[in-house]
């Protein structure tokens, strides 16, 4: 039924002042989007996909290989010292719940912020949030001494009387991250309903109609039953939104309310949600960009959404920027030889400085393309800073963490950090734990929400009637 | 956490092996023949005491209990004690109304054995009876330590020891403070010499020819035959090199010898004197000004213990109405002595000759060019009376230059160390050669691995073969009898090895230089059934006892010159010292004769004194190589030792491995990084070293720690270092020059527990250093001008600063200081003008507080576990140039506001109402926040099980690193080993201490065992009723306990009479990184040197006082007064 489109054809960018852009292009339909949504999931399998997973799924074979060698033999197993007691795991859990934040700030705060262009991207983004924040949830758990004693960390009543201390960032960042992570999948799955509903009415096999049907929870699209879900949709995003700020501020006291020279900063909390933002920002662009080119979604995703996202990013690289100099300048007017000597010593000049300044041009430099509009709507170019920020913000968080234990107080005590193969290979690894289930969420789930886009589209005339009469409910949104 | 368990495994393995030959008669029946112990003098009291001394024997004593009460010793004893029951024993006075004789033995027989078994819970009790000392209580209490005195003797110098003991268990060595070399301090080697009783890979077999024979069945009938053979021809072509015991009991055999053998001769050989007499003690009390001549008097020297709390005696600024000794330094690398020197001059040990040549000009009133020498000379004579000259051994001209030295200043001198070693091994190894020796006996020292590698011996003509013709000599030897600890490099040349006891397990004795007698009593059975030097000897001599009580007690009655009476034996054993000595007492010196000295030195000026070098060239140039003993393995003798293995040197931080030490300018012109591989040749001879660059050598000298590199050693010391022995022959036991140094473009990993510093990077670290005020020194003028100095250096708190939440401590310090109080507040003052940094409180801290060693791998990943490290830190604007050392003790500083305690998620690091940051083993889940957060880096995380199995198969696995490149494979690999060793290093564990497992943190407690045992004894005696508080000096930590200079202070801070309180009154006494706002119950005393204002000022010296001052940094809003 689709219609012939030329997909080169995006003029969503081109805009003239006072004109606003077709969030879906090519005059697709409802009928469009649910044939296109649904039937990457209806579908015969895409060649690539099986390639994909099994590598996906062998990288997180590895990962689980390496936690189990970790628990059996020791922390030892990485390449932690005395100064340096916390070094990659913390960095990858920073890492990941940095990424685990751009998901629901699309679609919560765009949400409340009436910005409809989120419709396309917000599932796959939300997706994303999730399994970030699942491979940063491995590593806090993995990187004690005593995993077999973790439970410790829960307000468990026992018979000694012993709570756990509510005076430790890292008890915060437990309910933070626990709370962050409930809410994002409430979220993401109130969201899911209308179009589980739908794969549940087109499913062609009894197994899926069962499956689909039991997760849609008897959705039957009533009036009554919108008007619950809507009021369902916005409270949960009003209760993301405090949530996508305070989980990295939580995760930045980690080290601010510290008194290690280069952590211990008043700065931390919006620098690191900055960062979050413009790290998750930037690995929803990595994602979706091929999705959009191998599932052929460019009508949906178009050019405007990632510009937007483009956007963003460079807002969010001079909030770095600007943070980054300040730690610089705090560090100098200070007059603490202890922070002089971590920033000026070790990060720019240091045994870190190759770390620094690779952190500096993926954060700060490379992001300047997009103060051009040519490099911010090139796929290409967008995807290849994309990249670069990803690269970048891991470093930050290695930067911030190793230099600054490993050039701390006591000069007798300073040592460097060298990762070990199973630092190496737990982080690879959790790559592949993150894309195993990225590619089971674009096999199993329509990864565009398909109700919100119809929301969304201009309705066309010549639709059947039925359609249009189903999706009026839809349009007062 | 499993609590230390199966303390008694190794007294049960130990139990099954047999005991010693001396030894070998059941107990009971030895009694009987002994009663009433005549031949031992010892009227015994009863047969109960004597049975439950008996110890060792229990089992035995059940079988022959019958025999034993019939016996008609007991029936007059029991006659005595129990006239009512005597009767029944007689069966002729037998009644059907009296209860039964039968009866009676049934009642005496279940007390007597009720007191073997109470009085001996573990089995391997010795027989003869040591009487613990005054502080315990004389009753074994199981749980409760009890403490022995012995000595331990290194190199000829005793010093005597208190052991603690749980269940009949050595766990601990301390101080014996009634003892002149100890005064109740130790080193380093006697802490860690418990761990070698333990060390599993100990020798536990004779061997013949390499094939284990037995002891009984098969060593002593052929030195039974030998010694009948030696007696027809008086002993000739016997001769018995040993190790210096210096023991009483040892010549008095030796006498014996002379009797019967008159033909034997004896030998001793200690490579740490470098071939002359060990020096003695030296009267340091009246020394305002010393000037050392490359001794390292205060470090490895003899009687270094003794030296050093002389030695801080006049550095205690405090109680010496601020007046302190100066110590000038001469010496071609750091050594202890030199870092805490005031004024340290690096010359290569070629030029120290030169260097006291030209300052006794000076004493003679001449003029000389060297404003230094000048300077010196001049202070010297300055204060003529009150300034000592000390020389070191590794060139025996400066014996003679000292005496010289010292005589103008009007001192005596110390004869004996002007004189040659007796008994020239040469002369020893010439007769071997020559065939006039056939008898060779070696006991203790290793000399196939010390002896100098002459490849000829002169008087015998010999030529080729062996690297060294020494060894040679004693390969050829016809019959050679080996006694040692270990299966060692000389085992393996002679034809007999036999195990030795290690002087834990030994009876002996021992005799200081200033004629104090000490008793070696054993503190357990031989665990590996070896037998004493003494008993070899007088089985070789035939003497009338082969039993080493004996022999000691026979010795003890000829020390003494009287008549044995037994309770001053029992003081003597009590004590561990004879008579009341606490003081030592320097040997009366002779006044030496004008011309003699004048004499000596007249030809020491014709001696052709070797120029130093002066450049170095591409081409062969003279390079001069020192060989020094080593801080971890002296000479060689704790190369097994793990905890000296990974001590780090004092100096350098390097463990597990020797290196050879250039100056930086050295090697940058030869163009050598740290860790390169090189090949140093002198005289045909060759050894390749890992490059250290150590700033503060001389150039052109490379200092060469000797003790390395053993061939044959158990599995902790194999492939440790290089052995520097094999440069060094008995014309250069000192110093060699005209070595050539050349690459060999391999490189070896060094472990060092500090960063390794290049020279780029020194001068920052010297900077940051000063601007980071953690070590804060200041000269004797700053000090008299502004005593409080110290508190305006660095980085300080700013006034008023406080916690935003009340410090909940704030209501304990405020209850603390109520008298009527039981509350503590405890607090520890370091006073960084007495600490040496000899490492002695960080080995007593690792055996008392069970901190296991990791190896070799582990430290250079920086994961050693030492809960006490020295920090050493180099200052000098050059590193080329004059640098100065200061070490500083850096532990858990039990911060009132501790920065690991907030951030713990799960509460396993808590306050007590008492000051101390406890830390809950069990509770750690070891998400190790806590290690980040503390800024003086002192706690310690369990990477892998450090704990579990041994650290011998541990260190194996991480040592051999060929087939296990990766560190965890060693770990988590256990390797086979007989699981019976495997339990013995578990018994070194302090009962009393948890042992920890991996993924816990740990740190210092503050001995918090030691605080709690001193309470329960503390309220024990003064009853339930307000016990009041534990008196001040009644605890003391290990490592304050092992401090021979007393530098570490242990109290209550809230009672202002304590030492620790009155420490902490001093205008020297500064917080560690106090702006922190961490409050740290440990502070520090600000070093202070003694600079000599009319030192010329020179690179590197002339700022020091203006960077003081530059550094003092004004921070958040503080302005300084």
């Amino acid at each position: 039924m689709s219609l012939p489109i030329d997909t080169t054809i995006d003029t969503t960018t081109d805009i003239t002042a006072g004109e606003r852009a077709p969030l879906v292009l090519s005059g697709r339909g409802y009928k469009d989007v649910t044939d296109k949504i649904a039937g990457i999931v209806e579908n015969k399998l895409p060649r690539w996909w099986l390639p994909a997973f099994a590598t996906a799924f062998a990288l997180s074979g590895v990962c689980f290989g390496m936690i189990a060698y970790l628990v059996a033999t020791g922390v030892g197993v990485w390449g932690l010292n005395h100064p340096v007691g916390w070094a990659w795991d913390i960095t990858n859990f920073v890492f990941w719940v940095g990424i685990g934040h751009a998901g629901t700030l699309i679609s919560a705060i765009l949400f409340l912020l009436r910005q409809k262009w989120r419709t396309s991207i917000n599932r796959a983004a939300e997706a994303m949030t999730l399994f970030a924040v699942c491979c940063a949830g491995i590593f806090p758990g993995i990187h004690v001494g005593r995993i077999w004693r973790a439970y410790y960390l829960a307000p468990v009543p026992n018979s000694n009387g012993i709570w756990p201390n509510f005076r430790s960032p890292l008890l915060w960042d437990v309910f933070a991250v626990g709370s962050y992570a409930t809410v994002s999948l409430l979220f993401w799955y109130v969201g899911l309903i209308p179009d589980l509903a739908t794969m549940r009415d087109r499913a062609k096999t009894k197994l899926r109609q069962v499956i689909y049907g039991f997760f849609a929870l008897g959705w039957r699209g009533s009036n009554r039953q919108w008007r619950h879900y809507e009021m369902a949709y916005l409270l949960l995003a009003g209760l993301s939104t405090p949530l996508v700020l305070s989980v990295h501020t939580v995760v930045s006291f980690d080290f601010a309310t510290s008194n290690v020279p280069g952590w211990h900063a008043t700065i931390f909390p919006p620098y690191f949600v900055a960062g979050a933002v413009f790290g998750g920002f930037a690995m929803v662009l990595n994602l979706l960009i091929p999705v959009r080119k191998l599932f052929g979604l460019h009508d949906y995703i178009t050019t405007r959404h990632l510009e937007n996202m483009c956007k963003v990013i460079l807002a969010m690289c001079c909030i770095l920027s600007y943070a980054y100099s300040m730690e610089f300048f705090t560090a100098w007017y200070s007059g603490s030889p202890f922070e002089k000597f971590v920033f000026f010593n070790t990060r720019m000049q240091g045994w870190m400085a190759w770390a620094f300044w690779t952190m500096i041009f993926c954060n700060v430099v490379s992001p300047q393309l997009f103060w051009f509009k040519r490099f911010r709507t090139n796929p290409y170019t967008i995807f290849i800073v994309a990249l670069c920020v990803n690269v970048g913000m891991w470093f930050e968080r290695f930067v911030i963490i190793v230099s600054s234990l490993s050039r701390d107080f006591l000069p007798s005590s300073w040592d460097q950090f060298h990762p070990t193969w199973v630092d190496v290979l737990t982080f690879v690894g959790s790559f592949g734990v993150f894309f195993t289930l990225f590619l089971l969420f674009i096999r199993f789930v329509p990864l565009v929400a398909m109700s919100e886009v119809k929301g969304v589209i201009d309705v066309k005339k010549d639709e059947p009637d039925e359609l249009v009469a189903a999706t009026e409910m839809q349009v007062h949104r | 956490m499993a609590p230390y368990e199966k303390q008694n495994v190794g007294q049960a393995i130990a139990c099954r092996e047999s005991r010693t030959a001396g030894n070998s008669l059941p107990y009971a029946e030895k009694t009987m023949k002994n009663w009433p112990g005549k031949d031992r003098g010892l009227p015994m009291p009863s047969p109960l005491v004597r049975a439950a001394s008996a110890g060792a024997t229990g089992k035995k004593y059940w079988r022959s209990l019958g025999d034993y009460a019939d016996s008609p010793e007991f029936r007059a004893w029991a006659d005595k004690e129990f006239p009512q029951l005597a009767a029944e024993l007689d069966q002729n006075q037998w009644t059907p109304t009296s209860p039964s004789r039968r009866r009676f033995l049934q009642i005496m027989g279940a007390s007597i054995a009720l007191a073997g078994v109470a009085m001996t819970p573990g089995c391997r009790r010795p027989d003869e009876k040591i009487l613990p000392v005054n502080k315990k209580s004389p009753e074994q209490i199981p749980g409760k330590p009890l403490f022995y005195a012995t000595t331990f003797v290194q190199a000829g110098v005793p010093m005597g020891v208190l052991v603690e003991t749980h269940e009949g268990r050595p766990t601990k060595i301390e101080g014996n403070p009634k003892h002149p070399t100890s005064l109740g301090a130790t080193n380093t080697f006697a802490q860690a010499s418990i761990l070698d009783l333990y060390d599993p890979s100990r020798s536990g077999t004779v061997l013949h020819n390499g094939q284990p024979v037995g002891m009984k069945e098969d060593f002593f009938p052929a030195l039974e035959k030998l010694s009948k053979e030696l007696l027809a021809t008086k002993g000739k072509g016997l001769a018995i090199l040993s190790e210096d015991y210096a023991s009483p009991a040892f010549e008095m055999l030796q006498e014996h010898f002379a009797k019967v053998m008159p033909e034997a001769k004896f030998y001793v050989d200690e490579p740490s004197t470098y071939g002359l007499q060990k020096r003695g003690p030296i009267d340091l009390s009246k020394a305002d000004v010393i000037l050392s001549l490359d001794s390292d008097f205060l470090g490895l020297d003899d009687y270094g213990v003794a030296n050093k709390r002389a030695f801080a005696a006049g550095r205690k600024l405090d109680s010496n109405g601020g007046k302190m000794n100066r110590l000038y330094v001469v010496e071609p690398t750091f050594t202890i002595t030199g870092a805490n020197a005031d004024h340290r001059i690096a010359l290569p040990l070629s030029k120290i000759t030169q260097f006291a040549q030209t300052l006794l000009k000076v004493l003679n009133g001449e003029k000389v060019g060297d404003h230094r020498i000048q300077t010196i000379g001049e202070d010297l004579l300055a204060n003529k009376d009150r300034a000592i000259v000390i020389a070191g051994q590794r060139n025996p001209w400066f014996a003679i230059l000292a005496a010289s030295l010292n005589q103008r200043l009007g001192k005596a001198v110390t004869p004996n160390t002007l004189l040659p070693k007796s008994g020239d091994l040469a002369n020893l190894f010439a007769r071997v050669e020559s065939g006039e020796t056939t008898t060779l006996v070696i006991v203790g020292g290793n000399p196939a691995f010390t002896l100098p590698v002459d490849k000829t011996i002169e008087s015998a003509g010999y030529n080729g073969g062996k690297e060294s013709a020494l060894l040679n000599a004693i390969e050829k030897a016809p019959t050679t009898i080996r006694l040692s600890l270990q299966e060692d490099e000389t085992s393996e040349l002679c034809k007999w090895h036999v195990p030795a006891a290690h002087y834990l397990e030994s009876w002996g004795d021992a005799i200081s230089d200033d004629d104090t007698l000490a008793p070696i009593q054993p503190m357990i059975e031989p665990l590996f059934g070896g037998i004493t030097p003494l008993e070899l000897l007088a089985r070789l001599s035939r003497y009338e006892t082969t039993d080493s009580y004996e022999i000691v007690r026979r010795s003890f009655r000829r020390a003494t010159g009287e008549a044995d009476v037994e309770t001053r034996w029992r003081q003597f054993l009590h004590t561990g010292v004879q008579g009341d000595a606490t003081r030592i007492k320097v040997p009366s010196q002779s006044e030496a004769s004008s011309p003699f000295y004048d004499s000596l030195v007249t030809k020491q000026k014709s001696v052709d004194v070797v120029a130093a070098p002066t450049s170095s060239a591409e081409t062969a140039t003279p390079i001069e190589l020192c060989f020094a003993l080593s801080a971890s393995t002296f000479d060689g003798r704790y190369a097994n030792n793990g905890w000296m293995q990974e001590m780090p040197d004092p100096i350098t931080k390097l463990s597990w491995d020797n290196a050879a030490l250039f100056s930086p300018k050295t090697a940058r012109e030869l163009d050598l990084k740290h860790g390169d591989v090189v090949k140093i040749d002198i005289d045909g001879r060759s050894v390749e070293a890992p490059v250290f660059i150590q700033p503060g050598t001389a150039d052109y000298s490379i200092t060469l720690p000797l003790g390395y590199g053993r061939t044959k050693v158990g599995p902790v010391g194999e492939g440790a270092g290089f052995n520097a022995y094999a440069l060094r022959t008995s014309s250069t036991l000192g110093f060699a020059v005209g070595a050539k140094v050349t690459k060999t473009g391999k490189t070896y990993k060094l472990a060092t527990s500090q960063e390794h510093w290049s020279v780029a990077e020194h001068h920052l670290l010297d900077e940051q250093l000063h601007e980071r005020g953690i070590v804060r020194e200041g000269t004797l003028q700053e000090f008299h001008e502004h005593p409080e100095f110290a508190r305006e250096m660095g980085v300080n708190a700013p006034e008023g600063a406080d916690n935003i939440a009340t410090n909940p401590l704030e209501q304990y310090k405020l209850a603390a200081a109520d008298p009527a109080s039981t509350i503590h507040q405890w607090g520890m003052v370091v006073d960084m003008n007495a600490c040496v940094g000899c490492n002695a409180c960080a080995v007593a801290c690792q055996a008392e507080n069970n901190v296991p060693i990791v190896g070799k791998d582990m430290v250079l990943e920086g994961r050693e576990m030492h809960w006490l490290r020295i920090d050493r830190y180099f200052t000098g604007e050059d590193p080329e140039g004059d640098v100065e050392a200061v070490a500083q003790p850096m532990m858990c500083q039990q911060c009132e506001n501790a920065p690991c305690e907030p951030v713990c998620p799960v509460n396993a690091t808590t306050h007590t109402e008492e000051g101390l940051n406890a830390m809950t083993y069990n509770r750690c889940i070891g998400t190790r926040y806590c290690a980040n957060n503390c800024p003086y880096k002192v706690r310690r995380f369990n990477f892998f099980d450090y704990n579990k199995g041994t650290f011998y198969e541990k260190s194996q696995a991480m040592r051999t690193g060929s087939t296990t490149p990766d560190p965890v494979e060693g770990w988590s690999k256990p390797q086979s080993f007989q699981p019976d060793l495997a339990e013995l290093s578990k018994m070194q564990k302090n009962p009393q201490v948890t042992v920890r497992m991996r993924g816990v943190m740990e740190k210092c407690t503050f001995c918090v065992q030691r605080i709690e045992n001193a309470r329960i004894d503390h309220n024990a005696a003064a009853g339930q009723e307000n016990p009041g508080k534990i008196r001040d000096g009644a605890i003391a930590t290990a490592c304050e306990q092992a401090c021979p200079t007393q530098a570490i202070i242990f109290g209550d801070i809230s009672q202002p009479s304590t030492r620790v309180s009155v420490a902490r009154q001093s205008p020297r006494n500064y917080e560690a990184l106090g702006h922190l706002n961490t409050r740290p119950r440990t502070t520090y005393l600000a070093r202070v040197r003694n600079v000599n204002p009319n030192w010329p000022k020179e690179k590197g010296e002339s700022l020091k006082a203006e960077k003081h001052a530059r550094y003092s940094l004004p921070i958040l809003g503080e302005v300084r007064a």
